[in-house]
């Protein structure tokens, strides 16, 4: 596919990087108000273009620049349409081209606000937390890519014409708390960000083991099961009202946990069924034997550096 | 106005489980390919909240096969042989002890599209350990991200974060192989980690991380260039709105609208940046008697970014998902939890010109047997009949959701006739 990628945003970029590494021909026409920062993780691989030449040569358009942005390169969704039928639009924006909120002024921070997840990100003691970056952008180009491949796909096997499509990042971003709102809808149960003081284990924590961090999640299993396992044996009676014996029990779980390294954790769990799980910043990513073994970094060169940057999600044997 | 069905002509043979691949081949569905559930007979009350609820199953035919009888295996890798994708998100192994591996069902037909979907990817020596969708967010580098160090890493709260995210990614690989299948004839192999899909959406923080030498601060709420940013209280229980101011203009309309003479017009970006925490503090008094959905509409009104922060309960009242057909009305053949339709997102894309397919709601395990062996291996009923009183597939399943499941999570009683819910 030969794609071409108008962007002044993460959206538009990430869609375009997606389709680099699925081996498509992305040119790119830069439109963002600082261009004197490249993100060598969204910038890559792209032919970047001065101006816009023949457009009949691609097969799609992903953008995030909007009708005023195609203006200001002297075209527009219809003229486009006209000259190339078949071409692909696909349009990524914070609310899309239709609706109330159309032309509301628009950050990461206030999409993600809108398409809800964050409601539920954090503490309850405290205001909902943004997920890192430009996480809803980042979605947005998701669906940006699968769109663009499967438009093409339509135009190339006849089924389908040319089509535009309109994205908004805040209705990709809502659908990544679905469970929450068809719970709402189903039950009336409302879903609420997590309480800090914790007095147990209950099914999921987070804690230090010897070398970092451990995220337990043992779901369904008996309070028990899960007790003997972290050497808690001593503590597996519940209190009179039904609950953990955390007070009693909170110092012995933390020297029982820092015992055993994360990954020691992670494997005896997945042994008894449970998923556990290593919590891991970037760099024991970058270093962890999993990530090693499947070849998911690619070394590249940034500002005169040697750095790792993540392939695909997928591996693809043919 | 015609409906838009670009992967129309496509079958998709699927075994999943739960969520993450379930919401990737619904993408698939909603594209106009014909993907078939395969479940196991007897299903279990897990797999009908799934369906139910979730949203994941719909507009899936669905049958079911017990994997574990010969006949059963023949019969899948019959099935499997029609299909021009197979997916499956079993343990990795699982699928190929049943004989309906990608060596095996490639050998037969080199074209087929065979995805594995799991938490963490083969191959590799966490392959086989189970995951939950929050495993691998812990995994991926998200609960970090999320504090600074020294800071208790958290999750965020939504259960299926991970899964939406891995399921669209599987529908990306999927589309992409069908894309390159169709220019050059040939199928592929692939397999998806859960884990890695967190990592490859925050691969800008993944390249600072390695360009800096520093694990990336958490910005909470805050920008660099948008100050300041955050999210403010709002009247109401855990109501809260989001604001950014993105220019000089902007921090000047905001000064004159909030009209608190602590805030000066003539700051710099520097100079806010510094009494960023000051600010917080006036911002906070100013919104925190006044309604979420008012001060958005009046701070937009003025240019400036902000939105209110959606609950569960007021996502499906959003004027902006009402006005683009984000949430659709199911119209189930039984009423499920006492009524006869709920809201459910259909594809989460506008075709300019075209209308999305209609969603529909989830089939019980079983309940498209005969029509799935006639259409992909012309059957007849009196065949598909024998197969069930054998035991290889099983009897249609028409239970559905129990209303007394969820009696005790009734926190908004009026839940019912704020959605327009009917009985």
């Amino acid at each position: 596919m030969r794609i071409l990628e108008i962007s002044q945003g993460a959206a538009a970029s990430y869609a375009g990087v997606l389709l680099t590494e699925l081996q498509s021909e992305v040119d790119w026409i830069d439109q963002r108000e600082d261009p004197s920062e490249d993100d060598s993780f969204l910038h890559r691989d792209k032919s970047r273009l001065k101006t816009l030449g023949d457009m009949a040569i691609y097969d799609a358009i992903v953008e995030d620049v909007g009708s005023s942005g195609l203006k200001k390169l002297g075209h527009s969704y219809a003229a486009l349409k006209q000259l190339h039928p078949d071409l692909v639009i696909v349009s990524l924006s914070p609310f899309g081209h239709s609706g109330p909120y159309k032309d509301w002024q628009a950050t990461d921070l206030t999409v993600q606000a809108a398409g809800g997840v964050m409601h539920v990100a954090g503490y309850d003691d405290e205001p909902p937390r943004k997920l890192p970056g430009d996480s809803a952008a980042m979605i947005a180009g998701l669906h940006g890519a699968t769109a663009v491949t499967a438009a093409v796909y339509g135009v190339k096997t006849g089924v389908e014409t040319g089509t535009h499509i309109d994205i908004s990042a805040q209705d990709t971003f809502m659908q990544h708390w679905t469970r929450h709102v068809s719970m709402y809808a189903y039950t009336g149960a409302l879903m609420k960000r997590a309480n800090r003081e914790t007095k147990g284990i209950h099914g999921r924590h987070t804690a230090m083991s010897r070398d970092g961090w451990i995220y337990m999640l043992a779901l369904r299993a008996p309070w028990q099961d899960v007790a003997a396992f972290l050497g808690l044996g001593d503590f597996i009676e519940f209190n009179e009202d039904n609950s953990q014996p955390w007070e009693e029990m909170e110092e012995s779980f933390h020297r029982a946990i820092a015992g055993k390294t994360r990954y020691e954790w992670f494997a005896d769990a997945a042994e008894m069924g449970w998923t556990f799980a290593p919590v891991e910043d970037p760099f024991q990513i970058m270093n962890n034997p999993h990530a090693a073994a499947r070849d998911f970094f690619q070394i590249r060169e940034v500002d005169g550096k040697e750095v790792l940057i993540p392939k695909l999600p997928f591996r693809w044997e043919p | 106005m015609r409906v838009y069905l670009p992967l129309k002509g496509v079958r998709v043979l699927s075994f999943e489980l739960a969520f993450a691949l379930p919401a990737g081949t619904r993408v698939l569905s909603d594209l106009g390919a014909e993907v078939v559930r395969v479940a196991r007979p007897g299903g279990n009350p897990f797999s009908r909240y799934i369906s139910a609820v979730d949203g994941v199953f719909h507009g899936k035919p669905c049958v079911d096969i017990d994997l574990k009888t010969e006949r059963g295996k023949q019969l899948a890798y019959e099935l499997a042989l029609k299909a021009d994708v197979v997916s499956n998100n079993y343990r990795p192994g699982v699928l190929d002890n049943f004989g309906l591996g990608s060596d095996r069902l490639r050998k037969a037909k080199p074209e087929l599209i065979w995805m594995q979907l799991s938490g963490y990817g083969t191959p590799g020596p966490w392959s086989t350990f189970p995951a939950y969708g929050p495993s691998t967010e812990a995994a991926g580098g998200l609960n970090r991200l999320l504090v600074n160090e020294g800071e208790v890493p958290i999750r965020i709260g939504s259960g299926v974060f991970s899964d939406q995210l891995s399921g669209r990614y599987a529908a990306l690989a999927i589309v992409a192989a069908l894309e390159k299948k169709r220019a050059t004839g040939k199928g592929a192999s692939i397999d998806l980690s859960m884990t890695e899909c967190i990592t490859h959406m925050l691969g800008s923080q993944m390249v600072n991380a390695a360009t800096t030498g520093a694990v990336p601060s958490a910005e909470r709420n805050r920008h660099r260039r948008y100050v300041p940013q955050g999210v403010y209280p709002c009247s109401g229980t855990d109501e809260w709105l989001a604001i950014s101011i993105c220019t000089q203009e902007t921090w000047e309309q905001l000064v004159d609208i909030v009209a608190d003479e602590r805030l000066e017009k003539e700051l710099t970006i520097e100079e806010r940046r510094a009494q960023h925490d000051d600010i917080d503090a006036v911002l906070c008094q100013w919104t925190m008697d006044q309604g979420k959905n008012a001060l958005a509409d009046l701070l937009q009104q003025h240019g400036i970014a902000a939105a209110p922060v959606r609950t569960v309960q007021d996502s499906a009242l959003d004027p902006q998902f009402k006005a683009r057909g984000s949430l659709q009305q199911i119209r189930h053949s039984k009423p499920v939890m006492g009524y006869r339709s709920h809201p459910q997102p259909p594809l989460p894309w506008r075709i300019v010109g075209r209308k999305r397919k209609t969603l529909t709601d989830y089939r019980n395990n079983g309940r498209d047997n005969e029509k799935v062996l006639n259409r992909w291996l012309g059957y007849n009923a009196t065949q598909v009949k024998e197969l069930v009183k054998s035991g290889v597939m099983g009897v249609t399943q028409s239970r559905t959701l129990d209303n007394r499941l969820w009696a005790s999570n009734l926190d908004d009683p009026d839940f019912a006739s704020k959605l327009g819910l009917k009985d």
